[in-house]
């Protein structure tokens, strides 16, 4: 059985380039969504003491 | 008398009892030795089954022919057989035992921590390096009939994670399922032994002691909710052929995490889940029958599955040891090995040899985000191979 060497390249080469890539955009996207919802509620509880 | 009846005595090759004794070994390594009793008993138990001759479970009609071990493209016949066609080559029980998993799942370290997300993705090394490897096998000995389809389902062993193989497998080279599977489950069982002593000598006994703050940062509910709807969404978009996986882990997790469905959370992280691992050791086991396992592709499957592990274990120390030269705070680089997806053995493995290097660190917490993180990242390894070659 012959082997595509330059299509093995490609699927190992960008196929694990993507792993790290999707994995990156992952972790970036939970740590704003924690950085948002800290953000709002501490702006909330500002809110809170103002009113009080 | 009774010549019209047949006992399987006559008919046991050396080929079965060989594999009975496999079978019984597995059996001694779950029961006995407590050694993923789970995934070992009834593998094993199925591999004596199938290996008594005339049991008819795995057999499949051919051209009008009954045949006794399971034959693509023929028609399941026997019980094993039919559980297999049904619920793995139809792809439902490997995905939805992730559903299952989601449900068990607690993301809060991988959440609290994202940045272990990247150790998840280095140790996808393994899977890779194993890919090129099995190609390079292929190559020098055609007779494996190993090309790029078989390299992939054999590379992706070294994720650990078994219902990803087998789902893999099953898409892109089926005649190798027997193999891989087992190779994957064997693995994930032996994770105490393959992985520490790649990790010490990775490390130094410094680098092993390295103390981390038990504590993560509190993670609020709202971000546990979002975080499947976004997890689901940003890796469907970006690698769309990893939705059936990804997909049930998510909603299996979304299940627990909103509080609402803890009727349906409880069942798929219980009695769900059981049924199938039952149904798949079952299976698996049911694929090592002499005349399919004891070839030389099945055990170059298992050298080259090894390898897959060690490298992916490796990889993942070192790219923890390469973000400490770039972070403040330290991290401890045995937790980079836990990136592979064997959840929980391998955050555990990284537990007690922290506590054996300095008994002050509680490691377990933060391998486990990794340990998630390798979970997700064999999905996306496993949709991005069918994206490319399936």
């Amino acid at each position: 059985m012959g082997v595509d060497w330059g299509f093995a390249g490609q699927i190992g080469g960008f196929g694990f380039g993507l792993v790290f890539v999707v994995l990156i955009i992952l972790a970036l996207a939970i740590w704003l969504t924690g950085l948002i919802l800290s953000r709002i509620t501490t702006g909330k509880g500002e809110a809170g003491d103002k009113k009080k | 008398m009774l010549g019209f009846f047949q006992t399987g005595f006559g008919s046991l090759t050396w080929g079965s009892i060989v594999m009975i004794f496999l079978g019984c070994v597995l059996l001694y390594l779950g029961i006995a030795k407590k050694m993923e009793p789970l995934l070992l008993v009834p593998i094993g138990f199925g591999t004596v089954l199938v290996n008594l001759p005339f049991g008819g479970l795995m057999e499949c009609i051919v051209a009008g022919k009954v045949v006794e071990s399971y034959a693509i493209g023929g028609e399941p016949a026997g019980l094993l057989s039919r559980i297999f066609y049904y619920g793995i080559a139809w792809e439902i029980i490997p995905c939805l035992i992730f559903l299952g998993l989601g449900a068990m799942t607690d993301f809060v370290p991988l959440i609290a921590n994202p940045k272990t997300l990247i150790l998840g993705a280095g140790a996808q090394f393994g899977v890779y390096f194993a890919f090129f490897m099995a190609l390079l096998i292929g190559g020098l000995w055609p007779d494996l009939h190993i090309g790029i389809k078989e390299a992939c389902s054999i590379g992706i062993i070294g994720g650990a994670d078994g219902p990803t193989t087998i789902y893999l497998t099953n898409k892109l080279a089926p005649h190798f399922i027997g193999a891989t599977a087992v190779a994957a489950y064997t693995y994930m069982a032996l994770v105490p032994i393959i992985q520490p002593p790649v990790i010490k000598l990775l490390t130094t006994k410094k680098e092993r002691e390295i103390y981390m703050k038990p504590q993560l940062r509190p993670v609020s509910k709202t971000e546990e909710i979002l975080f499947p709807v976004i997890t689901a969404a940003i890796i469907i978009l970006l690698v769309p052929k990893s939705a059936p996986l990804i997909g049930m882990f998510m909603f299996g997790n979304l299940l627990t995490v909103s509080g609402v469905t803890d009727r349906l959370a409880d069942t798929a992280a219980n009695a769900f889940i059981n049924i199938l691992t039952i149904l798949l050791g079952l299976c698996i086991g049911a694929f090592l029958s002499a005349e399919a396992f004891l070839q030389v592709k099945s055990l170059a499957v298992f050298g080259l599955g090894v390898v897959a592990f060690a490298a992916s274990t490796a990889f993942g120390v070192v790219l923890a040891k390469l973000m400490n030269l770039f972070s403040k705070e330290k991290i401890n680089p045995m937790i980079g090995a836990a990136g592979v997806s064997a959840v929980p053995m391998s955050a555990r493995v990284v537990q007690k040899m922290g506590q054996e290097a300095n008994p002050r660190n509680f490691l377990l917490m933060h391998a486990m985000g990794p340990n998630i993180a390798g979970v997700i990242g064999t999905a996306v390894a496993a949709g991005i191979f069918l994206g490319m070659v399936g």
